[in-house]
């Protein structure tokens, strides 16, 4: 059971990104408890991925704060790093190293031990079926393989929190199920989960509390049931377009298949 | 030189103006240094007035020849993967209703037009310029200028086109007939020897005067293998000024070009099929794995013992040098290049008779480390500016708290890891069996202690998680900086051997260099605890690339 009264382990509070003039994220803010899946959902270009790598720390915020367990990040960033597993938008990867070696490597610079780290890569290149590439240089991986191996990454050091930008993006379906899964079980078992993606589907299925975002600001959010009354009739999909993008999909359609035939 | 902002190698990144402009500085800076020679008026006040300059002129030919073979031979081999379409290539080539065929002929016409623009940068100025300046400078009937401009213009571009088809005849034969992932593994290490070869050569122009005058002495000596002279054989035939030795030499050019040429159009065919319509069949394995392993696990016996951000940098740092192409071929060169002079250096004086120890080693043979020591040290901390896959580099940003951490330590250690490897060992082996294992040790204990101070004064300031950040700008310094390096490698192997031999006339002097070692590092530790008091400098890790310049304007006029 999720308590929306306990304290969040992770807490945006005014959130603001900007690059030179332009604000890519205006006065965001949310919380995460355990055992919660929170979904950043909105169209490309809206701010996730920004915000997530704000919350990471791979950028410095413009405004507002980020707090980890009350107390803003940098007061302990050493733990609060510790207790973070990511997966970014694109698995940008060493190419020149194997699976294994990467994975070793992530783990050597986590502090794990060295006898735990086999153990775990072991069963989760396994359960990814991975173990068979593990010792391919990862420039040979496909998009999903490398995928992969950045979950398995973000996983190793059995992480507080878990930070997934369009996680399932290059992924087969049965790793893309397995994902989804091993997701809810850590959320079950205490994890909070940070999800960005442009997917309402996938953000449907997994999240149980959803963020929606429209040029960098946020337009709803809530519990996925308060949300789905919010919109009062109207199905998620069809709430989060009105929401976000007011376009008139047939009409546009229409016009790109006549563009297509002209001859 | 390098452009920020390709963030995943270090490849330079010009125009075609300032590249053609550096292609061509060569040739032209040297035509400029002989107008002092070829000045007719104080060729008069000299008394060379019964001079004939063509014959005279060999040694300045030669080094124009070995510039030419060795700037278009060095291109080549740094645009190698660039002369050949590749798989991104195939990718948007392949859809389109275009047949193979055609995408060959247009990639051969391609080639064609590149390598005579680079022939016409690399040569251009002195076949414009040398023979004007040696026929006005005649005193005596010789060819006229249009003759000599033929003739320079001809062996010029013959020796440039040699350059590249030799490159391109030995790579891309290794390229049409190794299966794909073993030529893949060893070709940059490859293209790290020839390019060290080529700056030999390019060094070796220098010694025209002594090569030609060793050739015309010993006509079958080994002299007669070097490429520039079989040009220069040739350009003295078509002058008519060549000597009975050089005659013989003259038909090598033709030959030579005929097979590099005829090598190369194989190696086309063979390779193009390999390397574009094969490019998407079959699976990469692991690329040189078990080449390298040995390698690998020497160096990693280097490595820190406990789990952790410095034992993970070290290993990351160590398999980034010996995997990825642009370190690979850095290293490459710095090694090849450290040993070539080093063994110039050390063959002008070893006894055929070894073993003897009552007397003291000459200079030229203590520097021989010392050479192949500060290259090699050199050449692993450029290394480490030049980023690699830089993108990946977030998994640092995103796991490591940077005030925390120091990357000073993993450096040095991987400095002497490769030191220790690839020069102090063979060292002391060499030492050893010339002399004795005593003096082999106290030898590469000195050479160690060197180098340990170099690698100091290189690391100092260094922030950063090797490759992982973006390459510093250093353009603007690049003259000043080549300078003094150069004046550094000088001063190192050449004051550093004198030094050594001093301190091997009593070897108690040898004290010398803890004691010198303690008190720099005493030095250093004031110096550093000072300036962390004052907040004069910054510590833990950094992602960013500000290098302070080495010469800073003062802009006293600013404040005005």
């Amino acid at each position: 059971m999720i308590d929306d009264r306990q304290p969040p382990v992770l807490e945006a509070r005014g959130l603001t990104k900007r690059f030179g003039g332009f604000a890519a994220v205006r006065e965001v803010s949310f919380a995460i408890r355990s055992r919660q899946i929170l979904g950043l959902l909105g169209p490309n270009g809206s701010g996730k991925s920004t915000i997530v790598k704000t919350v990471t720390g791979l950028l410095e915020p413009s405004f507002g704060a980020i707090l980890f367990k009350g107390r803003p990040m940098g007061d302990d960033l050493t733990e609060y790093k510790r207790a973070l597993g990511y997966v970014p938008e694109q698995p940008e990867l060493y190419g020149f190293l194997t699976g294994w070696e990467y994975l070793e490597m992530v783990a050597t610079l986590r502090n794990l031990d060295r006898r735990l780290f086999r153990k775990k890569a072991s069963a989760m290149l396994e359960g990814l079926t991975l173990y068979q590439s593990r010792d391919l240089p990862i420039g040979s991986y496909s998009k999903g393989m490398r995928q992969r191996i950045v979950v398995i990454a973000a996983l190793l050091h059995n992480p507080e929190i878990l930070i997934l930008d369009e996680p399932f993006s290059g992924l087969d379906v049965a790793s893309a199920l397995v994902l989804r899964r091993v997701v809810r079980l850590l959320a079950e078992r205490g994890k909070a989960v940070l999800f960005s993606s442009p997917v309402l589907e996938q953000a449907d299925r997994l999240c149980t509390h959803l963020v929606m975002l429209k040029r960098g600001s946020v337009v709803a959010s809530g519990s996925i049931n308060e949300m789905r009354e919010g919109f009062a009739g109207l199905d998620l999909e069809a709430g989060l377009i009105q929401l976000t993008e007011q376009l008139d999909a047939d009409h546009i359609a229409e016009s790109i298949a006549a563009a297509t035939t002209t001859c | 030189m390098v452009r920020e902002g390709h963030a995943d190698s270090a490849e330079l990144q010009l125009g075609v103006g300032p590249l053609l402009g550096i292609l061509a500085a060569p040739g032209a800076f040297q035509c400029f240094l002989l107008l002092e020679k070829y000045s007719s008026l104080l060729n008069w006040f000299r008394g060379r007035r019964h001079e004939d300059l063509l014959i005279s002129s060999a040694p300045d030919k030669y080094m124009f020849l070995s510039i030419a073979m060795a700037v278009v031979g060095i291109v080549t081999v740094l645009k190698w993967d660039r002369i050949l379409p590749d798989s991104q290539d195939y990718l948007n080539l392949a859809p389109l209703p275009i047949r193979p065929h055609n995408i060959l002929l247009a990639n051969a016409t391609a080639i064609g037009i590149a390598v005579v623009v680079l022939a016409t940068a690399v040569d251009g100025a002195s076949i414009l310029l040398f023979p004007v300046f040696v026929t006005d400078a005649s005193l005596i009937a010789t060819a006229g200028p249009i003759d000599f401009i033929a003739s320079h213009a001809l062996c010029m571009v013959l020796a440039s086109l040699f350059g590249f088809c030799a490159v391109f005849a030995v790579l891309g034969e290794l390229a049409a007939t190794l299966p794909r992932e073993i030529f893949r593994a060893c070709s940059s290490w490859l293209r790290g020897f020839l390019l060290a070869a080529f700056i030999g050569l390019l060094l070796a122009g220098f010694s025209g005067p002594t090569l030609i005058r060793h050739l015309e002495r010993v006509p079958h000596s080994p002299v007669r293998l070097l490429p520039p002279l079989w040009y220069l054989s040739l350009y003295q035939s078509i002058q008519h000024r060549s000597s009975p030795a050089m005659a013989e030499l003259a038909p090598m050019a033709g030959v030579s070009l005929g097979v590099a040429l005829g090598l190369t159009v194989l190696s086309y065919g063979l390779s193009y099929r390999r390397r574009f319509a094969g490019v998407l069949e079959g699976v990469r394995l692991p690329s040189g794995r078990s080449v390298l392993r040995f390698a690998l696990a020497l160096l990693d016996c280097f490595s820190y013992r406990t789990s952790g951000f410095r034992r993970a940098s070290y290993r990351f740092v160590i398999r980034t040098l010996l995997r990825n192409e642009a370190q690979r071929i850095w290293i490459s060169v710095s090694v090849a290049l450290g040993w070539l002079l080093a063994l110039q250096s050390a063959s002008s004086v070893v006894s055929p008779t070894p073993r003897s120890t009552d007397s003291l080693p000459e200079a030229s043979l203590l520097a021989a480390p010392l050479m192949a020591a500060y290259l090699l040290v050199l050449g692993l901390r450029l290394a480490f500016e030049f980023p690699a896959a830089l993108p990946a580099n977030w998994i640092f940003r995103s796991t490591l708290n940077c005030h925390e951490h120091e990357s000073l330590g993993i450096a040095r250690r991987v400095i002497l890891a490769f030191l220790t490897l690839l020069v102090l060992l063979p060292h002391l082996a060499f030492v050893s069996w010339l002399r004795s294992f005593p003096i082999a040790a106290l030898q590469t204990v000195y050479v160690l202690a060197l180098s340990l101070g170099l690698t100091e004064v290189l690391l100092a300031g260094y922030r950063k998680i090797p490759f992982t950040c973006p390459a510093p700008g250093f353009r603007e310094n690049l003259p000043l900086q080549c300078f003094l390096q150069l004046l550094g490698f000088v001063g190192f192997a050449r004051i550093g051997a004198e030094l050594e031999r001093w301190m091997l006339v009593e070897p108690v002097r040898l004290l010398l260099i803890p004691a010198a070692m303690s008190a720099a590092y005493c030095w250093n530790q004031v110096r550093l605890s000072n300036a962390r008091v004052a907040g004069e400098i910054e510590e833990g890790l950094s992602f960013e690339s500000c290098r302070s310049p080495a010469v800073q304007q003062l802009q006293l006029l600013d404040g005005e």
